[in-house]
C-alpha cells in the first residue's frame, strides 16, 4: 500500500507526459472530409475542426446530389430539367426563383452571347461524343429553335414551361450545388469549410492554423494536376470555364463546349480560361462562362460591374488579373506572363 | 518531508519520454510504401501499392500501375480527359473520370500542394 501511494505521483507524471506526447505527434485537428459524384462531376466536402464533421459532409453531399436529381441534370429523366426539354411542365418553387436569378444575372450582364439553353447546340455539335462540324441548315434549324426557347413562369402557382429551345443548366449547376452544400453547413454552425464541385470551388473561414485557402488556378495547357497559379482567398467562390477539358479537333481547329448564342456555334477567341472570384457560388460560374464567351474587352468591363475578380489566360499564356487579387495571387510557372487590370 | 518524486523516479519519467518519442517518430516516418485509392460514386472500391505492378478496371475505366506510377490505359468514357491525364505518383495527386464516376488519389497529405483546384 506504502509503495502504490508512493508511485502515484510518478504515474500520473508518466501518464501526462505520454498523453501530451501523443498529442503532439499523434492527433491532427481533426477535419472531415466525404466525396461523391453529381452535375457529372467530382464532389468533395471538407468540413475543419467540427464535432460531427462526417455527418454535416454528407448532408451537404445529399443537398447537392437533390438538387441535381430533381432540377438540374439533364440526364436524369426524373429532373425538372429533362421533363422540361421533353414538352413536359414543372411546378416548383425552389425552380421558379432559380430561373428568375438565372435571367436577372443575364439581363444585368447585357450578354446575349450566353444562354441556358444551350442543350440543342451541345447536341448538334456532339461536342461530349467525338464531335461534329454541322451543316448550315442544321444550324439554322437549332438557332431557330433557340430564338423560340421562350420560358413561362407562372407567378401565382410556379408553374414552368418552355418553348422550343433545351434547357442546360449545367454552366451554373456547379456553383449552385456549392452554394447549396455551404448553406447546409452553416446551418449546421460549421465554421471554416471546403466544398469543390468539379472545378469550382466554395469555402468559409480557414483551414486548419492558416488564414486562407490556397487555390490552385488550373493550368490550360496541363493536364488534370497542373496548376500555373495559387490563389490565397477565404470566404468567397472561385469558378473557371475553359476550352481544354471538354472539346474537339477538327484541321487544327479547337471547338469547346461554350456555345456562343447569336451563332449557335461554340466560342472562337484569344481566352484560353476564365477564372473568377465572386461572392457566390452561382454568380462565379455564371461570371466564367459569360466573360469567357464575350472575351476580354467586354468580359473585364462585366466582371467589373458585378463587383467580381478574374484571372483570364490568353492563348498567347499572356495573364491579365483583377487588381483585387495582386496580392493574392502567386505565380507558380515563369512561362506564364502576368499584368494586372488598369 | 519524504520527497514525492526521487531522483530515480525523474530518471524513469525521462527514459518513458524519450522511449515513447523515438517511437512515435518511427511509427510517423517509416515508410509504409505509398498507396492510391481508387473510389466509384466516391465510394472506396480499392486500395493499390504503388510497389506493385497491376491493372484494375471499375465502371470501364482500366487503370494501370507500373514502376510506381499510375495512368488510366484505357476508358470507356467519350471525353478521354482522365487517359490525357497521363501519370500520377506524388501524394495527392488524382486523376479524375467524371462520365464513369471514378477517381483515383495518390494517399498521403502533400502540404506543398493548394487545398483546391479550380478549373
Ligand atoms: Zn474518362
Amino acid at each position: 500500500m506504502e509503495k502504490l501511494k508512493k508511485a502515484l505521483p510518478v504515474l500520473a507524471l508518466l501518464l501526462v507526459v505520454v498523453v501530451f506526447t501523443v498529442s503532439l505527434f499523434g492527433g491532427e485537428v481533426k477535419t472531415s472530409t466525404a466525396s461523391g459524384f453529381a452535375m457529372g462531376s467530382p464532389v468533395n466536402v471538407t468540413v475543419y475542426d467540427t464535432k460531427n464533421g462526417e455527418d454535416y459532409c454528407n448532408q451537404a453531399i445529399e443537398r447537392i446530389k437533390y438538387i441535381d436529381d430533381n432540377f438540374l441534370s439533364h440526364t436524369f429523366t426524373s429532373s425538372a430539367t429533362y421533363k422540361l426539354n421533353n414538352g413536359g411542365t414543372v411546378k416548383s418553387e425552389w425552380l421558379a426563383e432559380y430561373l428568375n436569378k438565372c435571367f436577372d444575372l443575364i439581363h444585368q450582364s447585357e450578354s446575349n452571347r450566353f444562354t441556358l439553353f444551350s442543350g440543342e447546340f451541345k447536341d448538334l455539335w456532339k461536342i461530349e461524343d467525338g464531335g461534329y462540324i454541322p451543316t448550315s441548315d442544321e444550324l439554322a434549324k437549332v438557332l431557330e429553335n433557340h430564338e423560340n426557347s421562350l420560358i413561362a413562369i407562372d407567378e401565382d402557382n410556379n408553374e414552368i414551361s418552355i418553348g422550343t429551345g433545351k434547357l442546360d443548366l449545367g454552366a451554373l449547376g456547379k456553383g449552385t450545388a456549392c452554394d447549396e452544400a455551404l448553406e447546409t453547413l452553416k446551418k449546421q454552425n460549421v465554421k471554416n469549410a471546403l466544398v469543390t464541385v468539379g472545378g469550382t470551388v466554395g469555402m468559409i473561414g480557414s483551414p486548419d492554423g492558416k488564414s486562407d485557402f490556397s487555390i490552385g488556378v488550373r493550368n490550360p495547357f496541363g493536364n488534370q494536376n497542373d496548376y500555373f497559379a495559387v490563389l490565397s482567398i477565404t470566404d468567397c467562390f472561385v469558378s473557371t470555364s475553359g476550352d481544354y477539358e471538354k472539346y474537339f479537333e477538327r484541321d487544327g481547329v479547337r471547338y469547346s463546349h461554350i456555345f456562343d448564342a447569336t451563332t449557335g456555334k461554340p466560342v472562337q477567341n484569344d481566352i484560353s480560361s476564365v477564372t473568377v472570384v465572386a461572392e457566390n457560388g452561382m454568380l462565379s460560374d455564371f461570371l466564367s462562362t459569360v466573360i469567357y464567351a464575350e472575351g476580354i474587352e467586354k468580359g473585364v468591363k462585366i466582371a467589373e460591374d458585378f463587383d467580381a475578380s478574374v484571372v483570364i489566360v490568353n492563348k498567347d499564356k499572356s495573364v491579365l488579373i483583377s487588381e483585387e487579387l495582386k496580392n493574392k495571387f502567386t505565380l507558380k510557372d515563369d512561362s506564364f506572363s502576368v499584368s494586372v487590370i488598369e | 518531508m519524504k520527497k514525492l518524486i526521487t531522483k530515480k523516479d525523474f530518471v524513469l519519467v525521462i527514459i518513458v519520454l524519450v522511449v515513447s518519442l523515438a517511437g512515435l517518430i518511427l511509427v510517423n516516418s517509416a515508410d509504409k510504401g505509398k498507396t492510391a485509392t481508387i473510389k466509384v460514386d466516391g465510394e472506396v472500391v480499392e486500395t493499390l501499392s504503388l510497389n506493385e505492378d497491376t491493372l484494375v478496371e471499375f465502371n470501364g475505366v482500366v487503370v494501370t500501375c507500373e514502376n510506381g506510377e499510375i495512368y488510366v490505359k484505357e476508358s470507356t468514357c467519350t471525353d478521354k480527359v482522365c487517359m490525357r491525364s497521363g501519370e500520377i505518383s506524388k501524394s495527392g495527386e488524382g486523376i479524375i473520370c467524371a462520365p464513369n464516376r471514378v477517381s483515383i488519389e495518390i494517399d498521403g497529405k502533400n502540404t506543398d500542394l493548394p487545398d483546391a483546384m479550380t478549373g
